[in-house]
């Protein structure tokens, strides 16, 4: 107060001036930062590190052997992927899977080799999928073995277990230590094919019910 | 009492004209800082989208450079952005090598190894990639012994090993990943090859294989050669893609 005294009179006026629009403007831009939020977050490199890469573009529970229309797989029935794949094609009698909610049935197109052809079979909407491809018996219990023992690279609960007192591969879900999320997975082998059963519902007893029902 | 009257009266006018001017400087710094915004980042949100090229036929391994996007680019919204090459057999069973940031890990752009073994995810981090350059990648499946290996740029040693999967041949493929729906796609894939039964690798020949999903925010494939393609927001992909 003693300097605005000291002030002549339009300095003083200029002075009440300033001040009245400082006080005003700094409240008004705290009002208004408060009702719009904060902004785009800045570019720099923190940023969100969690999450998981995924280079399947399609819906896989539906379509496993790839999207419709791309030439990866044909959508047929279980006789035709049959024929196509050169090997019968055994179907469960569970309630989880079954003909009667069998979904698609899927077989590999041309470009693949028959010998390697797979053919997969979703169930319920993809709630169960059942893929299948030639393998010797040799070969599935190699990988088996293989897929057990390799805890440090696939750092998952799985153990060996048995379908109508084969081998099996049993994967628990949700135990992988990258995302948590795995699918309950039993693999066997009947008949010259290695059998895939994968479920995001349904636990592993479930599938290994389904595996022993399949005929 | 007529001065001080008179006094009051010119203070309040003053303090008057200071509120005026100061309401109309937070209005128009407010409106000023909203006004060029490029987009509505603030409806940006998570949505995963791929764009990809690749084979419909099965092969040992994939070979490729995958161009790394500006530092603007890259980190614009701070969420997943990946460019990567795959040999995928089914949406249970693939290997992948590539470059990401901000996901699984990775924060500024780096490349990794990943590969989903009967439904078990798995990966490995490897060195930082820097921006504006085309860092090579390759994925090997030597022997045909169901474990593949992933290499970096022109190093001799692989830095990274899959477990034994399931298979030993799959559908090669070049991938542009965004996590975003605002994030750019645009990605440039170059020294395309695929690996044959006897090590050896061969370009992409006549390949014609592509995935878009990415109608929000569309982003287009276009085919340069049998070891080239380019993924840009310019109309329309070069085949009917998936």
């Amino acid at each position: 107060m003693i300097g605005i005294r000291r002030l002549p009179r339009r300095a003083r006026g200029f002075l009440v001036v300033a001040a009245a629009w400082a006080i005003t403007a700094v409240v008004g831009l705290v009002i208004a930062g408060t009702v719009t939020g904060p902004g785009p977050a800045s570019a720099g490199p923190a940023g969100h590190t969690g999450g998981v890469r995924n280079p399947i573009g399609w819906n896989g529970n539906l379509y496993p052997l790839g999207p419709p229309g791309s030439g990866m797989a044909e959508k047929t029935t279980v006789a035709g992927a049959g024929a196509k794949a050169g090997y019968s094609v055994p179907v469960p009698s569970d309630p989880a899977a079954s003909r009667a909610n069998l979904t698609q049935a899927w077989v590999n197109g041309n470009t693949i080799p028959s010998e390697e052809r797979q053919v997969a079979l979703v169930f319920d909407n993809g709630k169960v999928q059942i893929l299948m491809h030639r393998s010797t018996y040799q070969s599935a219990l190699r990988y088996f073995r293989a897929f057990v023992a390799e805890k440090d690279l696939n750092r998952v609960t799985a153990a060996l277990g048995q379908v109508n007192g084969r081998p099996a591969l049993v994967i628990t879900p949700d135990t992988d230590a990258l995302t948590h999320s795995n699918p309950a997975t039993v693999n066997f082998w009947r008949n010259g094919i290695l059998i895939s059963i994968y479920s995001h519902t349904y636990g592993t007893d479930t599938l290994l019910a389904i595996a022993s029902s399949m005929r | 009492m007529e001065p001080i009257r008179g006094s009051a009266r010119r203070l309040a006018s003053l303090i008057a004209l200071g509120c005026l001017l100061g309401a109309a400087t937070a209005a128009g710094t407010t409106f000023l800082s909203a006004a060029p915004a490029p987009a509505d980042t603030s409806s940006c949100s998570a949505a995963v989208a791929n764009v990809e090229g690749g084979r419909s036929s099965f092969h040992y391994g994939v070979n490729g450079e995958a161009y790394v996007n500006t530092s603007t680019t890259v980190n614009a919204y701070n969420d997943g952005f990946v460019r990567s090459f795959g040999v995928i057999v089914d949406n249970n069973n693939w290997v992948e090598i590539g470059w990401s940031a901000h996901i699984a890990g990775t924060t500024s752009p780096q490349a990794f190894a990943e590969w989903d073994n009967n439904g078990t995810p798995g990966a490995k981090n490897y060195k930082l990639v820097s921006y504006g350059t085309d860092p090579g990648f390759q994925i090997q499946n030597v022997g045909h012994i169901e474990i593949f290996r992933f290499y970096f740029n022109t190093e001799t040693s692989p830095f990274a090993y899959s477990p034994t999967m399931t298979f030993n041949t799959g559908q090669p493929i070049g991938n542009s990943e965004r996590h975003n729906w605002c994030q750019s796609l645009y990605a440039h894939m170059q020294n395309l090859a695929d690996q044959l039964s006897d090590g050896s690798f061969e370009t992409w020949d006549d390949w014609s294989w592509c995935l878009n999903d990415s109608a929000r925010n569309p982003y287009y494939i276009h085919k340069d050669s049998s070891t080239e393609f380019h993924v840009t927001a310019t109309s329309p992909n070069f085949t009917t893609c998936v």
